[in-house]
């Protein structure tokens, strides 16, 4: 049996890895620059959830999960021959100019650095508050704002940039 | 500027669930991870101490330490070998020796001994040989580094046989086996001698 996830939720950790596992994978892809070591740091993550290592009151899962899982991945940090830019490819068909959209936004956020990749995926992706970004990424709460800002306008020059070549 | 950040959102958000997703594994409980340590022949090893000290090199036995102290060859012999090239290149010297092997499923992070990156773990088709991993490292330094930590008698390490290591440049193979003869004709043959 497995335990709840929260005290106010009846959802079990089995059931938030069939739920959560595909956004989990995709935006933890999109953090790391690519898929290498990403499934094991999502089980490593669950792991530490059965194991009762999270908190008893959760906002969200997700974050949580994200958060855990991106640590992780920080520590055993390594390059993968999987890139997002063979994971960009489309995933249903649909029209062509999106799928060169969705290509290229992905190529831009692999190119950045991975602080600022983290960051815009942790924010606009995961939805994660500031002080879920500050205490993940261990920053100063002060400083996540302007550091996500930073992280937008390199990546607008970065897709600039491509777009002028 | 709030436009143009709502609109960098929102074109992540279909960006990334654009991103194909692999097929989901199991759920890999806390336990299940534990099961897999005997495939290591490592025995007699407490879930709670080895998951809780296995990126430390003390691991705490339930059983007193076997008589090993098997002297490690620490030579490097080759100039550097990616992540993949390590596993070929261990069951090519393998071979050598005489012996074949091939890769096993990933291994679970709590196998990770002697501050190394990753771990795979070879399958040899002998039943003499137990337990061979190859532990990756960084940089040959960090795997010096690492070798140093591998000494039996200062570890608390409860072996299916008695433990050999050999340091080929950036990566630590290790192995079991009670048949120092084959020990030699491994360590050897993994030296590249």
């Amino acid at each position: 049996m497995q335990a709840p996830m929260a005290e106010n939720s009846n959802r079990t950790w089995g059931q938030l890895h069939a739920e959560l596992w595909p956004g989990l994978v995709r935006a933890l892809s999109a953090a790391n620059g690519g898929y290498a070591h990403v499934e094991d740091a999502i089980q490593e993550a669950f792991a530490q959830a059965l194991s009762g290592r999270a908190p008893a009151e959760l906002r969200s899962p997700e974050a949580w999960l994200f958060t855990v899982a991106l640590n992780e991945l920080r520590r055993h940090r390594r390059r993968s021959t999987w890139s997002l830019r063979t994971a960009a490819e489309p995933a249903h068909a649909d029209g062509i100019d999106e799928a060169i959209q969705r290509i290229s936004v992905l190529r831009t956020l692999a190119r950045l650095p991975a602080r600022d990749r983290q960051l815009l995926v942790a924010k606009y992706y995961v939805g994660l508050t500031q002080n879920e970004i500050a205490s993940a990424m261990g920053l100063r709460q002060g400083t996540v704002a302007s550091a996500i800002a930073r992280a937008a306008r390199r990546f607008r020059d970065f897709e600039n940039g491509e777009d002028q070549r | 500027m709030k436009e143009t950040m709502d609109s960098l959102a929102s074109r992540l958000v279909v960006a990334i669930d654009g991103v194909p997703v692999p097929p989901r594994p199991d759920l890999r409980s806390p336990r299940r991870r534990a099961i897999l340590l005997p495939r290591l022949a490592l025995v007699g090893l407490s879930l709670t101490l080895g998951l809780a000290l296995a990126s430390a090199v003390v691991w705490q036995a339930i059983l007193p330490l076997a008589s090993a102290g098997q002297a490690a060859s620490r030579e490097s012999t080759t100039a550097g070998w990616s992540e993949t090239e390590a596993t070929s290149q261990v069951i090519a010297r393998l071979a050598r020796a005489g012996l074949s092997a091939r890769e096993q499923p990933a291994a679970p992070s709590a196998l990770l001994l002697f501050n190394a990156k990753s771990i795979q773990l070879l399958a040899v088709d002998d039943a003499r040989v137990l337990g061979l991993a190859i532990y990756r490292y960084g940089s040959s330094d960090e795997a010096r580094r690492g070798m140093a930590l591998t000494d039996p008698t200062k570890n608390q390490i409860e072996w299916a046989a008695p433990p050999y290591f050999v340091q080929v440049d950036d990566v630590i193979v290790s192995f079991a086996t009670s048949d120092s003869t084959l020990a030699q004709r491994v360590t050897a043959a993994l030296s590249g001698n």
